[in-house]
């Protein structure tokens, strides 16, 4: 009825999150936010899906981004659970410190 | 009117995303990326996700980023400063989010009209409960119930390894 | 044939092989000693089941087919006929009385249960020698007593000197080994692929072209006569027995004078079949014997180290066998090794007895007077002593004179080389009676040189007694399985194996006979007494004024005719240049730089790259994600 937005815009936008989030992962060293760093970029993938089916008049597109979200849980319930484990091991959760795989 | 409530969810979201990436307080981040959530879950109604919008906010601001409120509050993490040191990782870091920043742009603009692009029509019932209920538990119900099982395996699997005793012996 | 028989042959041999030190030093003497003589048992026994055998009959034991392809057959045979038969009881029944002494011997020594161990090796390797029923299986045995006497000699290893000696034991003996196995190897390309003792015999008397060929034999055998050479301890390799003395002393006397010495001449005597065939070899046998003989005896002559001296007179009686095994008296040389087992084994435990008494005093210079300390000790070393001298009725007699009459009388192409060895053989025996009335008065008699010493010198425990009086009470009736003549139960006895490849000694008038027997009891005789006269006064008398006014000589003698200096300038020396320079050329340059650094140093610099980004840290993995990720991209 009233969506003029043109699909670029969303997408242009729905990468731009996307990006932010990867950026937070790579120069953060907090774990936890390195996880919503991740869930940044899960959703930024989530405003493509979303936009695609309204786009294309197919409601796939949501169930899609349905999983994904349905993923976003799981991964934040098993992630969590890994920073409360790491952090009573190593005391702190800076990744830069929790280096012991060093070759 | 509705461009116009693109640009203002657009720019809530943005800087709500950016906020939540260079707080360096935990806490204000997951804040920051609740207000994101639900910029985003307004931009789902736009697009006729009515249903997805309200679990965006009903599963992802209201479970999820509580539970990593929950984790933030419980290991105290708030005011563990100094972090982004500019050292040379951030650097290329950054470098490498442009490019790849860059690149989906660039693509986005070569395949997609950025001014005169009209959506179709759609019916009534499109990004509502039964809409989508239709299309979940008929073509991807098999999808839908391996999702299922996938959580309950998340939820075993984060019971084991948050559990203390777990590590004591990994050790 | 007898079952049982079969079996018991393989227990013979792994017996002895049951050992160790888990339940203390007094369960590993049981342990051993208990397997040593219970194979002595189940030789007696297999003896003895031969014995009412049909003559000649052999027993043959296939274990496993070893080595089975059309080029090779080889098997893990066993075989037990009188030649073996002999060999067994020989060497199980020294080594149990050997076992038995170094209970007392051995006492308080911190690594009693691996001597024992050792011991049992030896004997196991030993038994394997004298079984095997082809030349692959004694090989394996041969390598095996010497690993065992390495092990043996070196057993003090903290001491430098003593593992020194063991190592030069084991490379002098390779030389040997090499001869053996290019001869053996010889036989293998001749005879079809086997080395059987039947299959080599049958060849050998076909008369077929490598037979008919002179010239093979000759290479053949004197190929293995080089292996016998290394391990008799004879001309030019005997340097490694006298330095073997390093061992602790029961090990010199059962390996390095009754058992594993031995195994030249029994390879010898096992491989008559072959040796006859070669009368240039048989003569180079004899030859190397005598001079052994001759030249081992004058170095014994001013040896001041108890076991020195009788390690060169082991020596010098290992030439003694080669010279009646090269006269084609195969029997003859194989009853000299048995009662030499007896009365060398008993002089050794008797020396071994001394050493004992004395705090490990071996110059024979500082010991003296003991007789009346050591009753047993002297008795059982003074019958030895007579024995070894030639002296009748005692068993050194009969065998050193049968070789003696075999050698002037043999029928050989070269009778006149013959009989220069028995003048040889015959000189020898002179310094040999010499030389052990020298030892014999030396240690026992005349007046004690060391005051202290003689105090404190005390008789040895009864294990080691009994040993030393049942070696002797061996030593000296050894001797009736020898009479002259129609009597001689030994050649009798070995007659099936041998007896066909006996060369029959020229015919000699009894006169001849009688005077050659009472030329060898006189040679005998008058070596003792000359030793007598120079050394009654002791070590300073006479002795030093004969020492003095020979002058360069003497020092010749005593410098052991400086054979292992020379050896040093002409086979150490040079070996000692190329190993420096495989070392530091061939090692260093081409192994250790080209072929090991610089590939390891290649990967290393090649490594430094990707390390960097395994540094163990999330973020950095994840910007190579990203840029990987890229990268595809841009390639796509």
């Amino acid at each position: 009825m009233m969506s003029a937005t043109p699909l670029s815009w969303y997408l242009l936008l729905s990468f731009a999150i996307f990006s932010i989030g990867l950026l937070g992962l790579l120069i953060r060293r907090n774990l936890v936010v390195m996880l919503m760093a991740m869930e940044l970029m899960l959703n930024g993938a989530n405003l493509a899906l979303v936009a695609y089916a309204r786009f294309r008049g197919d409601e796939a597109g949501q169930v899609m981004a349905f999983f994904v979200m349905a993923l976003a849980a799981a991964e934040a319930a098993i992630g969590l659970a890994l920073v409360l484990a790491i952090y009573k091991h190593f005391k702190t959760l800076d990744v830069d410190r929790i280096s012991r795989l060093n070759g | 009117m509705e461009p116009i409530l693109f640009a203002v969810l657009a720019a809530v979201a943005l800087v709500a995303a950016v906020a939540t990436i260079a707080w360096r307080n935990p806490l204000r981040s997951a804040f920051s990326l609740i207000v994101c959530l639900f910029a985003l879950a307004g931009m789902f109604v736009t697009l006729f996700a009515h249903f997805l919008a309200a679990m965006q906010i009903l599963v992802y601001a209201g479970a999820i980023m509580v539970l990593f409120v929950f984790v933030i509050m419980l290991l105290d993490l708030s005011g563990h400063g100094s972090e982004l040191k500019l050292r040379i990782l951030p650097v290329l870091g950054s470098l490498a989010v442009l490019a790849v920043a860059g690149k989906f742009a660039k693509t986005v603009l070569s395949t997609h009209p950025l001014v005169t692009d009209v959506p179709p029509a759609v019916p009534d019932s499109f990004g509502t409960v039964p809409g989508v209920a239709e299309l979940l538990l008929g073509q991807f119900l098999l999808p839908f119930e391996l999702v299922s099982l996938l959580l309950l395996v998340a939820v075993v699997g984060a019971v084991v390894v948050a559990r203390r005793r777990f590590w004591r012996e990994g050790k | 044939m007898e079952p049982k028989l079969f079996a018991a042959i393989p227990v013979i041999i792994l017996l002895p092989a049951i050992g160790g030190k888990r339940w203390g030093d007094r369960f590993a003497a049981v342990v051993t000693n208990a397997a040593v003589f219970s194979s002595f048992g189940v030789s007696l026994y297999a003896w003895w089941y031969l014995r009412n055998d049909v003559e000649g009959m052999v027993y043959l034991y296939k274990l496993y087919p070893f080595l089975k392809t059309d080029l090779l057959n080889i098997g893990l045979d066993f075989r037990f006929d009188r030649l073996s038969a002999v060999m067994c009881l020989v060497v199980t029944g020294v080594s149990s009385l050997i076992h038995l002494y170094s209970t007392g011997y051995m006492k308080g020594d911190r690594s009693y249960a691996r001597f024992f161990s050792h011991l049992n090796m030896f004997v196991f390797f030993m038994l394997l020698l004298v079984l095997g029923a082809n030349l692959v299986v004694m090989f394996a045995g041969w390598e095996g007593v010497g690993l065992s006497s390495y092990l043996l000699i070196g057993f003090w290893y903290e001491d430098m000197e003593k593992a020194v000696a063991g190592k030069k034991a084991f490379v002098v003996n390779r030389i040997g080994d090499f001869g053996f196995l290019l001869g053996m190897l010889m036989l293998l390309m001749y005879n079809h692929g086997s080395v059987d003792f039947f299959a080599l015999e049958r060849f050998a008397n076909s008369g077929m072209p490598p037979v008919a060929n002179e010239l093979n034999m000759t290479v053949i055998c004197l190929l293995l006569f080089l292996g016998a050479v290394g391990k008799s301890a004879q001309i030019p390799l005997y340097v490694w027995l006298p330095d073997a003395m390093a061992g602790p002393t029961p090990v010199s006397a059962l390996i390095h004078a009754a058992t594993m010495v031995t195994a030249g001449v029994y390879m010898v005597a096992r491989l008559s079949f072959l040796f006859v065939h070669a009368p240039i070899a048989m003569a180079v046998v004899a030859g190397v014997g005598a001079t052994t003989a001759l030249f081992a005896a004058t170095i014994g002559l001013a040896q001041t180290d108890i076991k020195k001296v009788l390690a060169y007179s082991t020596v010098s009686l290992f030439g003694y066998m080669f010279l009646a095994v090269g006269a084609g008296a195969f029997a003859s040389g194989m009853f000299h090794l048995t009662t030499h087992a007896f009365f060398k084994a008993c002089l050794f435990l008797g020396a071994g007895s001394v050493i004992h008494a004395l705090h490990h005093q071996q110059d024979i210079r500082r010991m003296g007077g003991l007789a009346r300390k050591m009753p047993v000790t002297h008795i059982t070393f003074l019958i030895s002593t007579l024995a070894i001298a030639g002296i009748p009725p005692l068993s050194g007699f009969f065998s050193k004179d049968e070789i003696l009459t075999s050698a002037f009388l043999a029928s050989t192409p070269f009778p006149t080389a013959f009989k220069v060895f028995w003048a040889f053989g015959a000189a020898g025996a002179f310094l040999t009676a010499f030389y052990m009335m020298r030892l014999y008065w030396l240690t026992f008699r005349g007046t004690p040189r060391d005051a202290h010493a003689h105090e404190h010198a005390h008789e040895s425990p009864w294990s080691m007694g009994t040993a030393l009086v049942l070696l002797a009470a061996a030593a000296t009736v050894a001797g009736v399985l020898g009479l002259p003549g129609e009597g001689h139960l030994f050649s009798k006895w070995l007659a099936p194996v041998v007896g066909k490849y006996t060369l029959e000694p020229h015919h000699a008038s009894h006169l001849l006979h009688w005077a050659l027997i009472g030329l060898s009891v006189a040679i005998g005789a008058a070596g003792l007494i000359a030793g007598w006269l120079i050394y009654r006064s002791g070590p300073d008398g006479v002795a030093a004024r004969i020492a003095a006014s020979t002058g360069p000589m003497y020092r010749l003698v005593a410098g052991k005719y400086f054979i292992d200096e020379l050896y040093g300038l002409i086979v150490v020396r040079p070996l000692k240049a190329v190993a420096a320079f495989s070392y530091k050329v061939v090692d260093k340059i081409f192994i250790d730089l080209l072929g090991v650094n610089v590939p390891a140093w290649a990967v290393k610099g090649i490594g430094v790259l990707p390390r960097m980004f395994h540094d163990g840290n999330l973020r950095t993995y994840m910007l190579a994600v990203v840029v990987g990720v890229l990268c595809l991209w841009v390639v796509l």
